[in-house]
């Protein structure tokens, strides 16, 4: 189980204080698949960030008993200056993986080529989130952490990566931030809409879809 | 191909945990700062070179009135190695935080090992220096160290009054742009006051006490001592300087915890 309770969140954290996050409560069981919606600047990838653990509420408790993948999206988690073989090998090594195997699957999975032996500072968008999203893969984590990740690579990829993913949703839990409708439909089985600071969740993902549209 | 993400059991299991991290990280690290195939390796020699040159040229010129029957190139090394252990453990641990900010998302890697990854590093490359320079020292110039044990000792004794120094300015660092921009010039601005250019035996007796109230006047005389042996008259307090180690690493650890709240991560 993953929990918030009664959390907030300043930002930024000196300075001066604006609330970000008021009191939010969230409850995700093993195996459920929850949407979250909202603007952009919202506070979405700071719930993320909360819910991983990374960074910690101001006030309020984040209840975890189960392991959770860092925010997966973007480059985070990734070291821009290194290559994305070099990185592979970092995560393999914090996280106890057998490294040379580890950096052959992962360059056979992302398939991009000679870039794999470049910084990754030169990738694109599409590659580096093709390469985080790889990663993420390495570790079979109780819950995932998917933060606006899934939108950018092409479809042969997400086409395998979604595979890939379904097959552990049977036994873990999904926690995604996204915009597109289809793709909150297909993974998620609940959904929630971030707004001004509050969070209203919704049995019905259409219910929270049609919601979010008139935001 | 993938593990479980279990939860590490019990305090040696976590233990384990963090020594896999600090590896990682140090190997993370020699990648940025010295590159794949290790040709940046030449460089931390050439800083080193200079610093010698400058302190030698400057112990050449002024011997505050005395004759000393030593190389000033000898005296520059000895002086050097500490102080620039210092230096790059400082300027380092300042901008680790920073350089390594997207890593922490991984929720087993904190501050905290970022940091002690790069000062172990940065001492790992002073002692490469130092065992370098010391052949150089008594291959060419006859000067092996009278004391070697000492020598160890002193070296250790700055290593790790720069770690809990270095773990304070990481903490403020991580936070602060402004630090992480004054350490560097900073550090320069201490090197006169450090005992790395000058010995407490050319004094004036009433200055002495005064001047050991600074940690790492103690650890350079200390590390001339071992050098030179009974050549020069040497006035250091090593329990003194213990005492300031302790005191930084607890305050450097308390203030890296403190700071936690306000990474903002992105």
């Amino acid at each position: 189980m993953l929990a918030l309770e009664n959390v907030w969140k300043s930002y930024p954290p000196h300075g001066r204080e604006r609330w970000v996050l008021r009191g939010l409560n969230l409850v995700v069981e093993r195996g459920a698949g929850v949407g979250i919606l909202g603007r952009n600047g919202a506070g979405k990838s700071m719930l993320v960030r909360l819910l991983s653990g990374v960074e910690l509420p101001t006030h309020g408790t984040v209840r975890r008993d189960m392991s959770v993948s860092w925010p997966l999206g973007g480059a985070q988690g990734t070291q821009g200056s290194l290559t994305g073989s070099d990185n592979v090998r970092f995560i393999a090594r914090i996280y106890g993986l057998p490294v040379e195997r580890t950096v052959s699957w992962v360059r056979d999975f992302v398939d991009i080529g000679p870039y794999f032996e470049m910084p990754i500072s030169t990738y694109s968008g599409g590659m580096r989130s093709r390469l985080v999203l790889t990663l993420s893969l390495l570790v079979d984590f109780d819950c995932y952490l998917i933060d606006e990740g899934l939108a950018t690579g092409d479809v042969n990829f997400s086409e395998r990566f979604g595979r890939e993913i379904q097959a552990r949703l049977s036994r873990s839990s999904l926690i995604m931030v996204l915009h597109s409708p289809e793709l909150v439909r297909r993974m998620c089985n609940r959904a929630a809409i971030l707004d001004k600071g509050e969070l209203t969740q919704y049995r019905n993902v259409d219910e929270a879809l049609a919601r979010y549209k008139r935001l | 191909m993938s593990v479980t993400a279990g939860r590490p059991p019990g305090l040696a299991g976590l233990l384990s945990v963090q020594i896999r991290v600090i590896g990682a990280l140090i190997l993370r690290e020699l990648m940025t700062r010295f590159g794949r195939r290790g040709g940046g390796f030449i460089w931390i020699f050439i800083e080193p070179l200079l610093f010698i040159a400058m302190i030698g040229t400057f112990r050449y010129i002024w011997r505050g009135g005395v004759r000393h029957d030593f190389h000033p190139v000898v005296f520059a090394f000895a002086s050097l190695v500490p102080f620039m252990m210092f230096r790059h453990i400082l300027a380092r641990a300042a901008d680790a935080v920073n350089a390594n900010r997207s890593l922490l998302y991984h929720r087993q890697v904190t501050a905290l090992d970022v940091i002690l990854a790069r000062n172990v590093l940065e001492v790992g490359v002073t002692v490469t220096i130092a065992i370098v320079g010391l052949a150089l020292c008594g291959i060419y110039l006859g000067e092996w160290p009278d004391n070697p044990l000492l020598w160890g000792f002193a070296l250790l004794l700055s290593a790790l009054l720069a770690n809990g120094i270095g773990l304070l300015i990481g903490a403020i660092g991580s936070i602060s742009s402004f630090t992480r921009l004054m350490v560097r010039p900073l550090m320069l601005m201490m090197m006169p006051l450090s005992g790395a250019m000058w010995m407490l035996q050319d004094l004036p007796p009433d200055f002495r006490e005064g001047v050991l109230w600074i940690p790492m006047v103690s650890i350079h005389e200390a590390m001339r001592e071992a050098q030179f042996g009974h050549r020069i008259v040497s006035y250091y307090d090593l329990g003194y300087v213990l005492v300031w180690i302790i005191g930084t690493t607890l305050v450097g650890l308390a203030a890296v915890r403190a700071v936690r709240r306000f990474l903002n991560r992105d």
